[in-house]
């Protein structure tokens, strides 16, 4: 609905009072068969959700026969080699993102410990046909080896250890493109076949877990990377420890020209093949997601770690019913490249169409800086009835790169905190208080927030909630953007409603982002499984 | 079925070899520059002479033409188009064709249907744009001290790796002018030894001089500006390859500007690929 003080007139709403996002899915099993479809409708799309969704069909069905030894499926299927630097498709509902194959699936395990996977087929675009030159073939193989399943003399072993390889493929027809370079209209000379070789090793040894993958990636020149004839490196590395009341975990990850997309041509994120993980903490309290990172495929060094420590009950810190700590640490930087000679221009030259595009030391993190984020989370539980949630963050969040809006003020340096109290007022009735609060002097300045919610266990629930932007250097926009909320759950379906502002930001899922633009007004939510 | 399905994988990957891309024509941008007072206020006329290497009496008009060239010292500029019945290659050493795809559209678009013939600034002289070459020296002279209304200026640079030559043209008019104009580039080789008809013989080691070889940006170019802004200076970039067939030391860069719907020349410029 209209709201002047957001911006949001006739002339935004264009007639278009009533939204509505929904889906059924269906799926029947019998023996070694299943099958299965999946409704969706867009009428119109849902703010914020891409348009090109507006319309109804049957985007995703499948036919599967799964035995011992193998497994077929014909029709739309969702798969993921590793940790996805080659292939991972995948479906979020929230984000509206869909990247599935059509075509077929084979998966294959001759033998215990060994399996094989082979995909073919073409991705979902919105509800575009596939027709020859709208996006590419993508066809793919996979092996996978767990020793300690593969060995006899292993399988009760201590230590387990696997590894495996993908080997990718996209086609894309078309030799030959027409850009604009600097004035000039150059042809480029295209790969119609990119394909992309991974390999992965994963050991678990004690409390101790190891897993790195390393990708390649052909010349891919594409309109996200500025057409250029570079190959493309991931890797993604993690090392972790646990025991009882101790977890540490590390993760890095360099990503350099990794963009992996059946279509050279598109720049959002439509039809990814791969998947660039994020490694940065995902954050649930609003203020502490106001600022979330979204990969950055052509090139980014990242790190990350965190401790959780369980203070054990009847300690001094832990107290009669225990404390936990987490501390959390993340770093991105831009991946360090350095220019290279070009001779059509007797010069240097970085990021130039029709070239090799840049050189860099693997291994080295650039100067700029991404996104940081520093947080402190502990969780108390005082008594029976209170029990409370603190967390500190400190980010640094690069707007500019992450979102695309260039600033004058540099780097965003926010602060922020967190509490979050639950009393149980009985067994069926609880409330739950929230207060946030996020300092910074850039953006949009101080933010205050608070919810409060009342459930009824385990049907209802009730809650009121509003961020505050009091910082903000335009007194106009010192808004409230306030939601209230009724929820009733019954068995496995769910239905709420809400009304209320909703401001506009970036929502990031695993480090792919949508943009939300801002609204006022009822929504209604079903969910129901069966 | 899994081996096949691996080696089909395994064979589907083009790696692309440098160089990965090779201009294609220019492009145009306008700005403003400050101009060497050297290269200012020269008016060069362009010359064009509808030639063949089997036409008996176009060895005459070509000597009128470098006479010509020769007397006005740089500001007559020749370009010969081998274009139409005289031009087709023949048998023995007459094998050679210098048709272009420019050149013969430009002989069927004007309406060239006789041997030697030629075009002074694709101007109109007593009701006739085609001339013959008895009627070149009076119709030069008419026009080639006339004031400027564009100046025009070039650089070269040429790469002999990639045989790819890349050229600036500066063009700035002199007065507002009205209408659309257009540029066009070529490359022109000199000192060409091949067989020419003569009225007397058949010339084996005959030197063909100013040939047109290509013309880089379209038959007719493209848009230079469709509102003139005497203000600015007009940029055009422009890259072309020397073919292997071509001797790069004896090529020019030829460039002139014309009204997009007469095709009538305001002004030329010609420059060396290599200095």
């Amino acid at each position: 609905m209209k709201d002047a003080k957001m911006g949001i007139n006739d002339s935004s709403l264009n007639g278009k009072l009533a939204r509505m996002n929904g889906f059924m899915e269906i799926n029947y099993s019998l023996k070694n068969f299943s099958a299965g479809m999946r409704f969706e409708t867009y009428l119109p799309p849902l703010v914020g959700y891409d348009t090109r969704f507006n319309g109804y069909g049957v985007p995703n069905w499948f036919l599967n026969y799964k035995n011992d030894k193998i497994e077929i499926t014909a029709g739309n299927f969702y798969d993921q080699f590793g940790n996805g630097l080659s292939l991972r498709t995948w479906q979020d509902w929230t984000l509206g993102y869909d990247n599935s194959l059509r075509g077929l699936r084979i998966k294959f395990s001759p033998v215990d410990g060994i399996t094989l996977k082979g995909v073919w087929g073409v991705q979902r675009n919105f509800w575009d046909p596939y027709t020859s030159g709208s996006r590419g073939i993508v066809k793919g193989a996979d092996l996978d080896i767990f020793l300690n399943d593969l060995f006899s003399g292993l399988r009760n072993a201590k230590t387990k250890l696997s590894f495996g390889g993908s080997f990718v493929s996209d086609y894309q027809s078309g030799k030959t493109t027409d850009i604009l370079v600097d004035t000039l209209v150059y042809t480029l000379k295209l790969p119609e076949n990119i394909a992309t070789y991974s390999g992965r090793v994963n050991l678990n040894a004690g409390g101790v877990n190891f897993y790195t993958e390393y990708a390649h990636k052909i010349n891919d020149p594409s309109a996200l990377n500025n057409f250029i004839y570079k190959d493309g490196n991931g890797l993604f590395s993690t090392l972790s420890y646990s025991q009882k009341g101790l977890g540490i975990i590390g993760a890095l990850k360099i990503i350099d020209n990794m963009s992996f997309k059946s279509n050279r041509l598109v720049t959002d994120n439509q039809l990814n093949i791969n998947y660039d993980p994020d490694i940065t903490k995902q954050h649930t309290y609003a203020l502490a997601a106001m600022y979330p990172y979204g990969t950055q495929p052509e090139g980014e060094f990242a790190y990350a770690g965190t401790v959780t420590y369980t203070f054990k009950r009847n300690t001094a810190i832990g107290g009669k019913s225990g404390l936990t700590f987490a501390v959390n640490f993340s770093k991105v930087n831009a991946l360090s490249k350095d220019s290279v000679y070009e001779s059509s221009i007797n010069g240097m030259a970085m990021n130039r169409a029709g070239t090799i595009g840049y050189k860099t030391n693997f291994f080295n993190p650039g100067k700029e800086v991404y996104y940081q984020d520093f947080n402190i989370e502990v969780d108390k539980k005082f008594s029976k009835k209170w029990k409370g949630i603190f967390t500190y963050l400190s980010q640094v969040y690069n707007m500019e790169v992450i979102q695309g809006h260039a600033t004058d003020y540099g780097l965003i340096h926010s602060n922020i905190g967190v509490a979050d109290l639950t009393y149980n007022i009985t067994y069926v009735y609880s409330i739950r208080a929230e207060f946030q609060g996020l300092w910074t002097i850039q953006d949009k300045g101080n933010w205050g927030a608070g919810l409060i919610e009342f459930t009824i266990a385990p049907k209802w629930f009730f809650s009121m909630q509003d961020q505050w932007n009091y910082g903000n250097s335009d007194i106009e926009q010192q808004l409230h953007y306030y939601l209230v909320s009724v929820g009733y759950t019954y068995n496995t379906s769910r239905i709420s409603l809400s009304y209320g502002r909703q401001r506009a930001g970036i929502l990031c899922v695993g480090g792919v982002c949508r943009y939300v633009p801002a609204a006022t007004g009822l929504s209604l939510t079903i969910n129901s499984s069966f | 079925m899994t081996v096949p399905l691996v080696v089909l994988l395994f064979s589907s990957c083009d790696k692309i070899k440098a160089p990965y891309a090779m201009a294609k024509y220019g492009h145009i941008t306008d700005t403003v520059v400050e101009w060497d007072d050297t290269v200012k206020m020269v008016k060069r006329v362009l010359l064009e002479d509808y030639t063949g290497h089997t036409c008996q009496n176009c060895p005459a008009a070509a000597a009128i033409a470098h006479n010509q060239d020769a007397y006005y010292k740089g500001k007559l500029i020749v370009l010969a188009v081998h274009a139409g019945y005289y031009a087709i290659p023949g048998t023995g050493n007459f094998d050679v064709d210098f048709r272009t795809t420019a050149g013969e559209q430009w002989n069927t678009d004007f309406n060239i249907i006789a041997y030697p013939s030629g075009m002074i600034d694709r101007k109109v002289f007593n009701g006739q744009q085609v001339l013959g070459s008895s009627e070149w020296v009076s119709d030069i002279a008419s026009i080639i001290n006339q004031t400027p209304s564009l100046n025009m200026a070039m650089i070269n640079t040429y790469d002999s790796n990639s045989r790819t030559v890349n050229t600036v043209i500066y063009a700035q008019f002199l007065q507002s002018l009205s209408g659309s104009y257009s540029i066009t580039v070529c490359v022109m080789e000199d000192n060409i030894i091949s067989a020419q008809d003569s009225s007397n013989t058949v010339i084996q080691n005959y030197n063909f001089k100013d040939v047109l070889r290509e013309a880089i940006n379209g038959t007719y170019g493209e848009i230079l500006t469709n509102s003139v802004n005497p203000s600015l200076t007009y940029l055009g970039r422009f890259s072309s390859s020397i073919s292997t067939a071509w001797v790069a030391k004896n090529c020019w860069i030829l460039a002139f500007v014309s009204k997009s719907d007469t095709k009538e020349i305001l002004q030329a410029i010609k420059q060396k690929v290599i200095k």
